[in-house]
């Protein structure tokens, strides 16, 4: 049990690239803390260089108040879950959970207590006896996390152990391993790129992106209040729409809507947000818009009706696609030049190539500075966004 | 890699669904029987006809039955070509392997340059052919200007005088023979080493396994069907030893009949004194024992295969 503190760890290959660039973060003992980031972000190199594999080329590592920096992996007290579990292939069940306790010199006795008890909690005891090979995937998962158990190290690493199964199986094993976690409460760090993994799995969860930490935050934050737009769109299924904007108005007067404090043109039609939106940004600025799929309202057009009300602007689109999900339905909307996605209550009349409505509800706009890792100037004060179907539902 | 190649032919066999029927099928394999039984087949059955007459060059010939054989058997010259192949198969294999493996392992340390230059400058003594490799050691193992004996003498006083090809005739097989061979092995290691799991080694790492459990329990294994199947080359090359110690030693078998080998033998019976049939006898008992080594390594790569995924061992 221990906690980890990272203070400005960085990496540069030898070819000269900065691959992890001043990661600061503290993941408190016992905590289960995820690295999330697209693919080539840095994070396998961050957890590697916290194991040992990888020399860091600056700051500090501390694990348990022990700095380890410059520590030989085994000394670490560590154990590490990779992607292809890399259990040892001539080795049974047995011997390879057994493994890191004869490599440590634990008497055979032991050993045995240990592997029985382990085999018991993961439910292998009835593979004990075989290889690898003879095992499906999702066992082969539970004997690595089995060896990186059976030695009760202080930090369990693990480098994207799931994805090497099918998404049903992915699916119950990150309850179990939710559920282990709670159990057995070492402290965790774990990498995906896949944000609804995080998301499920963390308790805090550090966003990466070109090697630098965008933020770390629980995962209702993460969601509700992304630092940047680069987090807005990577945390969240389906991903935030964006649309850049020019600021046409700003403050009060001009006899704007009620509540409209900021006017801006964007590819969508004119847009009215509320008071405080876009803290900083004068008149002529440009700025990012962003809303959520699911807090889009979409009703059928009627010709003549676009009122605005709570909604910032309504826009005029065809309904390009549809992909029905069951209860609810996404819709990519082709509004002019702009495409939307939205995340709506399932309707009889929606079908490709119908004409629509497209509201953009005031409370649940996002505006960011321009740029894609563009910093969140206002929204997410309010709370969770909802889908607003059931609105789009009555007014149609 | 013919053991992998086994392996993988055992686990997923699959029947194509419209196999050719009948002649189509003959018709297909046809080429291949025909070279095969043309120029395998025949000279084999020949050979074992020979092995049964006994003749006086191509011309004469009588038929003794096994007699070729048990005379075989009490021939001193026989067991002494026999005896020295062996050693020098056995030295041949023990010390080009490490030395092929360590080799690879330098060569396949992340992050080295050159490694394909290398890589080649090791290969080449194999390139260049049995003669040549065996007139520059007849260079370097001359008595008082040879290379060797100066570097010898010099790091720890050896006599200057020794003559190699008279009182170390097996060493000097083996060392010529290691300049030419261990560069060819190393490649196979090498290929072999870089399929070895990086993850496997850093999960070892973090195991607590130092460098020596890492290989025996990491590298090892997975290079093993590899490195048995390279023993077995080293092995049927060893006992085929003639060009070398015949031009090494100008065409004779060396003093006392050090160097000479099976195939030296059969050499010798078979075109200097004329008895094909004896000589066919010999190169029977060359190929009953290359056959035995064939047969063990197959025998030990399949256990090894059922271990590590197969029926056995199991629940
Ligand atoms: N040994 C290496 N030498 C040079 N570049 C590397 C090395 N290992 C990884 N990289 C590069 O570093 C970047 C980050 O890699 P990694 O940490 O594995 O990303 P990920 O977030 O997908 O786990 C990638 O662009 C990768 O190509
Ligand atoms: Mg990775």
């Amino acid at each position: 049990m221990a906690t980890v503190q990272l203070s400005n760890l960085s990496k540069t290959f030898a070819d000269g690239t900065a691959v992890v660039r001043g990661v600061d973060m503290t993941i408190p003992d016992g905590e289960f803390c995820v690295l999330l980031g697209p693919s080539g972000c840095g994070k396998s190199t961050t957890l590697r260089m916290i194991a040992g594999l990888e020399v860091s080329s600056g700051g500090r590592i501390v694990i348990g108040g022990r700095d380890v920096t410059d520590a030989e992996p085994k000394d670490r007290d560590v154990a590490m879950v990779f992607q292809n579990y890399a259990l040892y292939p001539h080795l049974t069940v047995a011997e390879n959970i057994a493994f890191p306790l004869a490599m440590r010199g634990v008497d055979k006795a032991t050993r045995a207590r240990k592997v029985r008890e382990i085999a018991t909690m993961l439910e292998l005891d009835e593979l004990l006896g075989r290889v690898p090979a003879q095992l499906s995937g999702g066992q082969r998962q539970r004997v690595a996390m089995g060896r990186a158990l059976v030695r009760d190290p202080k930090v369990f690493l693990f480098d994207e152990p799931l994805s090497n199964l099918d998404a049903r199986l992915r699916a119950q094993t990150r309850r179990e391993l939710k559920a282990l976690h709670a159990r057995v409460r070492i402290t965790s760090v774990y990498v995906t790129h896949d944000q609804e993994e995080a998301m499920s799995l963390a308790d805090k969860v550090a966003v990466m992106a070109g090697g630098v930490i965008q933020q770390y935050d629980s995962p209702l934050e993460l969601f509700r209040r992304p630092t940047n737009r680069f987090v807005a769109g990577f945390v969240g299924t389906p991903a935030m729409n964006f649309v850049e904007a020019r600021v046409e108005a700003k403050g009060e007067g001009k006899g704007q809507a009620a509540g409209a404090q900021m006017v801006v043109t964007t590819d969508l039609g004119r847009m009215r947000l509320g008071a405080g939106s876009g803290d900083g940004l004068k008149v002529g600025d440009v700025c990012t818009l962003g809303i959520r799929p699911t807090a889009i309202d979409v009703r059928r057009a009627v010709a003549g009706i676009e009122e605005e009300g709570e909604h910032a602007g309504v826009a005029q689109g065809v309904i390009e696609s549809c992909d029905l999900l069951g209860e609810v339905s996404d819709l990519w909307i082709r509004c002019g030049t702009q495409a939307v996605l939205a995340r709506v209550r399932t309707q009889d009349w929606m079908r490709s190539g119908e004409a629509c409505l497209v509201g953009m509800p005031r409370a649940e706009m996002y505006v960011f500075e321009p740029g894609s890792m563009g910093k969140r100037l206002s929204g997410g004060e309010s709370g969770m966004s909802e889908p607003r179907g059931a609105v789009a539902a009555a007014l149609a | 890699m013919s053991a992998q190649t086994s392996v993988a032919s055992s686990h997923e066999r699959v029947r194509p669904s419209s196999a050719p029927t009948g002649w189509q099928g003959w018709v297909l394999v046809a080429p291949f029987l025909l070279c095969f039984g043309v120029f395998s087949l025949w000279p084999l059955l020949n050979a074992a006809r020979l092995a049964t007459q006994q003749t006086y060059g191509p011309g004469f010939s009588r038929f003794v039955g096994l007699e070729n054989f048990s005379q075989l058997l009490r021939d001193p010259m026989f067991w002494t070509a026999l005896k020295n192949t062996s050693s020098f198969t056995l030295l041949s294999v023990l010390v080009q392997m490490p030395l092929a493996l360590g080799l690879a392992m330098l060569l396949n340390r992340p992050g080295l340059r050159g490694r394909g230059f290398m890589r080649l400058i090791l290969f080449s003594p194999v390139l260049v052919g049995v003669v040549f490799t065996a007139m520059i050691f007849a260079v370097l193992l001359e008595k008082r200007t040879g290379l060797i004996n100066i570097a010898l003498h010099q790091a720890i006083g050896w006599d200057l005088d020794f003559a190699w090809l008279e009182r170390g005739v097996m060493s000097s097989l083996v060392l010529a023979t290691a300049w030419q061979y261990t560069g060819f092995n190393m490649v196979y290691f090498l290929a072999a080493l870089q399929t070895v799991p990086e993850e496997l080694k850093q999960a070892a790492r973090l195991d607590g396994a130092g460098p020596w459990a890492r290989f025996r329990h990491v590298t090892l294994p997975a290079i093993r069907p590899v490195a048995m199947f390279v023993v077995l080359l080293c092995i049927i090359g060893s006992f085929q030893v003639f060009e070398l110690p015949y031009i090494l030693l100008n065409g004779g078998a060396g003093p006392d009949n050090r160097g000479l080998t099976l195939v030296m033998y059969l050499y010798q019976t078979g075109f200097q004194t004329g008895d094909l049939g004896y000589a066919a006898a010999i190169g029977w008992m060359l190929a009953l024992i290359l056959a035995t080594f064939g047969i063990a390594q197959r025998v030990l790569a399949s256990r090894h295969e059922r271990m590590k995924g197969g029926t056995g061992g199991g629940a």
